[in-house]
């Protein structure tokens, strides 16, 4: 799972709009990528652990995969959890020029990844 | 009929058509009723030898020309005669085109080709028209959203009516920032964004009048961001498969459809709570336990206000969840919290 997950996100990437993104598997964090500068890595890794920790917690989907999206005046989060535990969480600009249909499939293809 | 000695508005049109050239200019001179001076250059020397004779109210810009296109033409206009209006005019709608435009300063991107009258409708706003007496625009011409943008940067106070064939809906702006928007049913951002995606139609603006209440409280940009996004999504969506797990898990867009294609999908809301910020039950509909769901709204804000310190992110708005087969949404405003929780009917079947 690591191979496919660090190959994974290196062949989608760039998006335009994409500003950080975190893999997350049930017991750590895999990988947190900051690509603003005007973002503090540690905040933002912070922020994309605890966003995801608290939409499975409020809102849980059960054994079930789900879509989240958090909305925030600038910036938002779209996080795509598996049924196995893992999950993707990317940080997006609230801006027109965003390529929203590349973070879809981007989700979308993370939930497809073979099983751990 | 004007008097010539009436205050007049000077414009610079550079296009390397002659033929468009000579065609517009005598069509805004006549609408305008004679009030505006418009002078023409079919190439960039020839507009920087009249800029520098005479400066121009509005310097108007064919993107696609030859030798230095229009976009390095703006650069060039950008720093040799800074804080000069230019207007954009282009053959294609290239979003990367429009956005760098915009970008080098200019005031407002329009597609060629374009009705005169949404031509002087928009130069007009743009050279400080009076706004009393209202003017009309075409939407398939002049974008609605420029037209909001352009209210909103300029800080105005105005009601922007918005019709088309069998939709009739209103957009209040105050001091630069949208306060309201209803059609039809719909009212608040919702009713903002169902109009916002509108792709043909009229506008006409007017004075402001204060509406029986305010229900949206977002920056315009955000708001504006939102109702581009919407509309990419559901462009893109109309080629997907409707139940994929690849619809956006944002009840926004959702909220956009009309009531045939929701139905289409088989949606069913199964609960229902909206309450005040101060945690006063407004409404309910099937929602079992509203101390829960309101102790929800308290830690999901809490939670979102938490994750989020240290990173320009603004305001929360909102959280969705979508599994697929059920959706919830929970959506924090100042004044009021929201949850819709729903359910989409199981896929049939498939026999191998």
């Amino acid at each position: 799972m690591n191979d496919v997950l660090e190959s994974f996100l290196s062949s989608r990437l760039p998006i335009v709009g994409l500003v950080a993104y975190s893999i997350q598997l049930p017991d750590r964090v895999f990988a947190t990528r900051c690509f603003s500068k005007s973002l503090y890595p540690s905040a933002t890794e912070h922020m994309l652990t605890r966003v995801v920790h608290s939409g499975q917690t409020l809102l849980p989907a059960g054994k079930s995969a789900a879509r989240y999206c958090w909305i925030f005046e600038c910036l938002r989060v779209y996080v795509a959890a598996r049924a196995d535990g893992a999950c993707l969480a990317l940080l997006v600009e609230n801006n027109a020029g965003v390529q929203w249909l590349r973070i879809q499939e981007t989700l979308q293809a993370f939930g497809e990844l073979p099983k751990r | 009929m004007q008097e010539e000695g009436s205050i007049r508005k000077q414009f610079l049109i550079v296009d390397d058509d002659t033929e468009f050239l000579a065609v517009v200019a005598a069509a805004l001179k006549k609408v305008s009723k004679g009030q505006w001076a418009i002078r023409t250059a079919t190439n960039h020397s020839q507009a920087l030898e009249q800029l520098k004779a005479q400066p121009v109210d509005t310097v108007v810009l064919d993107v696609e020309m030859p030798g230095m296109d229009g976009i390095e033409f703006l650069r060039l206009l950008g720093r040799t005669y800074p804080g000069q209006q230019v207007v954009m005019l282009s053959g294609r709608m290239d979003e990367a085109v429009r956005k760098t435009c915009l970008e080098l300063g200019a005031t407002l991107y329009l597609e060629k080709p374009i009705e005169f009258r949404a031509l002087f409708a928009a130069l007009d706003s743009l050279a400080g028209a009076a706004p009393q007496s209202g003017f009309r625009g075409v939407m398939q011409r002049v974008g609605l959203e420029d037209v909001l943008q352009m209210e909103c940067l300029a800080g105005k106070s105005s009601l922007l009516v918005v019709s088309t064939g069998n939709r009739r809906g209103q957009i209040y702006i105050c001091n630069g920032e949208i306060i309201h928007a209803q059609s039809g049913q719909l009212q608040g951002e919702m009713a903002l964004y169902g109009l916002l995606a509108l792709t043909g139609g009229e506008f006409t603006l007017q004075p402001f009048a204060e509406p029986a209440r305010r229900t949206i409280s977002g920056q315009y940009q955000f708001l504006l961001t939102e109702a581009a996004r919407l509309r990419d999504e559901a462009g893109s969506q109309s080629v997907r498969q409707p139940r994929s797990l690849g619809r956006a898990g944002d009840f926004g867009a959702a909220s956009v459809e009309t009531p045939a294609t929701t139905e289409a999908r088989g949606v069913r809301i199964e609960e229902v709570l909206l309450s005040s910020s101060a945690g006063e039950v407004l409404y309910q509909w099937k929602c079992e336990s509203i101390e829960s769901r309101l102790e929800l709204f308290k830690k999901l804000e809490q939670q979102a206000m938490e994750a989020s310190k240290g990173t320009p992110s603004g305001r929360f708005h909102r959280v969705s969840m979508d599994t697929g087969n059920s959706c919830v949404l929970v959506q924090i405003q100042p004044t009021f919290r929201l949850l819709v929780r729903s359910a989409l009917p199981a896929p049939p079947p498939t026999h191998e």
